[in-house]
């Protein structure tokens, strides 16, 4: 009998405890951040948090505004975060924070003696993307619209997962982040910037002003923690390519030869561009030593499918598929090309990990030259890009919509 | 911060009170419950690290043997020894054993196994955190179950992986507190009828761990092989089980007789 009674409280007390009660915080006691901004001014850390109002977000609800804006200052990050607690009646809580953006002169200064926290702290997600607000503060862009989402770091989000349709910026963690900080010192983030765009409401009936929204575009390039300088968006197609993060989707335009027309006589206005729809694509990056020189040989295989013919190419002929592709090729060797030229000439910055290829393949070459690769050794060193591009479909249709076939143009 | 305290205590209590009461029952119903437990931590590893095939950068891994020191290596592999000490539990209940001519065929694949898991969740962490982050991490392997992004129709999966690590832990603490209980009961000639050994380690264990709560429950200290280590290498994995082997090999004979003897 006594056992029972002992096992039945035992029971009891599990039940009790095993609500997850204990440590609790009720959702009406959190304010959920949904986007981070850092800055820096006048030697302290301006923290700005975008917080999801929960009544606004409600069905039915007709409330203008869906988040606001909670800032705060402190000497570190984490004493900024805690500081909110002193003129904001809730909790703030980061773990369904979707981005964290680095204000342009935060970002320059060098970003390695604050972030520690990010990283240190178990709320914050390692999976939050980071992105740098070119020529602009960071609390500057937080609240900027132009999408459907409810708050600036779900439209960031979505934006920045998109990024693989233009191949014009790019996607990177905060753990990806540290990742590539480890390997080579220099990682590039993604860029976010503030651009005014026509506003196009016809019902309105008159002439609207312009409108801001947010573009995420480019490259912020680090060297060790400090920002660079920008790749521009055609030099990051390039930079994609070189780190092998290109995935299906991705849409490449460029011109093919005239020659390659053929017997299409054009029935509408002849084009000029025509573009590929990657299906997948490989980079093989590979270092050698030529006469004495360290070289780079970067290999991109790509498959694709025809994605648009505006030019009117004569599909069905093998030889002019084959044309496409090489056309195709060209086009990303030139990516590639220009921003290897950059990232030599004018940064000084590897961050294409070319520095750990030689490090795997050449460990006694990379003691000697190791603490002089950025401005030392890597500009200097020669590469060969070499593209293949595979057309395995060329879509729905055989042949452009504005030929004619068989007939003398 | 008291709440969080609470809530720690409680699970160390549980664990603990988890511990006495497995341990109360037996060896036979220790193994008969990691038989049915400790599958469920290992199908979580794996699930897990299936899960994070596609995020794993093979160029993270770097050529250890060309870098690497043979000195360097072996200081490591010999300071690996003196926190992998699981097997010692295996080691310890070989007199429990009813079958004990597959001795060495048991522990020939539980090694391997343990060691292919080890290897996996290695390389797994390594080539999708990188080396160097993985080393900064406290629990690297928490942090990359973390980073597994691309599993949200599961929501977030590191509880997941906590619950997998209770499960692993439970029976480290049941293994050792079998042992500890075990070995002051041939010191002080009682039977395992007598549980009284049994509650008083189980009390202390669970009041250094209250303890370590409160002063140092998780630091990560990164120390290089020192005099320390040396000393406890040489002891603990050097002159003991080599002298074991010896007392053995002169005893075997009248351990055998003894043995059948008891038969």
């Amino acid at each position: 009998m006594i056992k029972k009674v002992i096992f039945i409280i035992i029971l009891i007390v599990i039940v009790t405890l095993s609500t997850s009660c204990t440590g609790s915080i009720e959702l009406e006691e959190l304010g959920i951040v949904t986007a981070i901004g850092l800055d820096i001014e006048n030697e302290k850390i301006i923290l700005t948090n975008e917080v999801i109002i929960p009544s606004a977000t409600e069905p039915g609800s007709t409330a203008e505004n869906t988040v606001l804006y909670v800032q705060s200052r402190g000497d570190t990050i984490g004493e900024a975060y805690k500081n909110s607690t002193l003129d904001f009646d809730r909790s703030l809580f980061i773990p369904h924070n979707k981005v964290i953006i680095f204000g342009e002169e935060f970002a320059k200064r060098g970003i390695g003696d604050y972030i520690d926290y990010l990283l240190n702290d178990n709320e914050l997600r390692e999976t939050t993307y980071l992105l740098v607000a070119k020529d602009e503060k960071a609390y500057d862009l937080l609240g900027i619209d132009g999408g459907l989402s409810i708050s600036t770091g779900g439209l960031l989000e979505i934006i920045i997962e998109s990024y693989n349709d233009t191949l014009k910026t790019r996607s990177l963690s905060m753990i990806e982040y540290f990742k590539y900080f480890f390997i080579d010192g220099s990682p590039v983030l993604g860029v976010i910037q503030s651009v005014d765009v026509m506003e196009v409401n016809k019902k309105e009936g008159k002439e609207m002003p312009d409108k801001t929204v947010l573009n995420l575009g480019g490259g912020a390039v680090f060297k060790s923690d400090k920002l660079h300088g920008y790749y521009t968006d055609e030099e990051m197609i390039g930079f994609n390519f070189m780190v092998n993060e290109v995935e299906k989707g991705a849409l490449i335009v460029f011109e093919v030869a005239d020659e390659y027309i053929g017997k299409n006589k054009h029935v509408a206005t002849k084009g000029k561009f025509t573009s590929i729809e990657i299906i997948d694509s490989r980079t093989k990056n590979d270092v050698e030593i030529v006469d004495g020189q360290i070289h780079v040989n970067i290999n991109v295989r790509i498959n694709g499918t025809i994605g648009e013919d505006t030019k009117g190419l004569d599909l069905t002929e093998l030889h002019v598929v084959d044309a496409i592709g090489r056309a195709c090729s060209k086009k990303v060797e030139e990516y590639i090309t220009n921003v290897m030229e950059r990232a030599q000439n004018e940064f000084k910055i590897d961050s294409f990990g070319v520095k750990n290829l030689v490090y795997m393949k050449y460990p006694d070459l990379w003691k000697e030259i190791a603490s002089e690769w950025h401005e030392g050794v890597f500009p200097d060193i020669s590469y060969s890009v070499k593209v293949d591009t595979n057309i395995i479909r060329t879509g729905l249709i055989n042949d452009s919509i504005n030929v004619l076939r068989g007939k003398e143009q | 911060m008291i709440r969080e305290k609470i809530t720690n205590s409680i699970t160390i209590w549980f664990m603990i009170a988890t511990a006495i009461y497995l341990v109360s029952k037996g060896i036979k119903n220790i193994v008969a419950s990691s038989e049915l437990l400790v599958p469920i931590s290992l199908f979580i590893i794996v699930l897990l690290v299936v899960l994070g095939i596609s995020l794993i950068d093979f160029t993270m891994i770097l050529p250890m043997l060309k870098y690497s020191a043979f000195k360097d290596m072996n200081l490591g592999a010999m300071q690996l020894t003196l926190y992998y000490t699981d097997i010692f539990f295996l080691v310890m209940i070989v007199p429990e054993f009813e079958n004990k001519r597959d001795i060495n065929k048991m522990f020939f694949v539980t090694t391997v196994v343990a060691l292919l898991i080890l290897v996996i969740a290695i390389i797994v962490v390594f080539g999708t955190l990188g080396v160097e982050a993985s080393r900064h991490s406290n629990f690297p392997f928490l942090l990359y179950s973390r980073t597994l992004r691309n599993v949200r129709f599961l929501g977030r999966i590191d509880p997941i992986f906590v619950v997998a690590w209770l499960i692993i832990n439970i029976f480290r603490i049941v293994g050792f507190l079998y042992l500890a209980v075990r070995a002051i009961r041939d010191v002080f000639n009682k039977t395992e009828k007598d549980r009284i050994i049994l509650f008083i380690v189980g009390g202390i264990s669970g009041l250094v761990s209250m303890l370590l709560l409160k002063q140092r429950s998780v630091i990560g200290i990164r120390k290089q092989f020192d005099l320390y280590y040396g000393i406890l290498y040489v002891i603990f994995v050097i002159i003991i089980p080599i002298s074991t082997i010896i007392v053995y090999f002169f005893r075997r004979k009248s351990i055998n007789k003894s043995m059948e003897s008891q038969k």
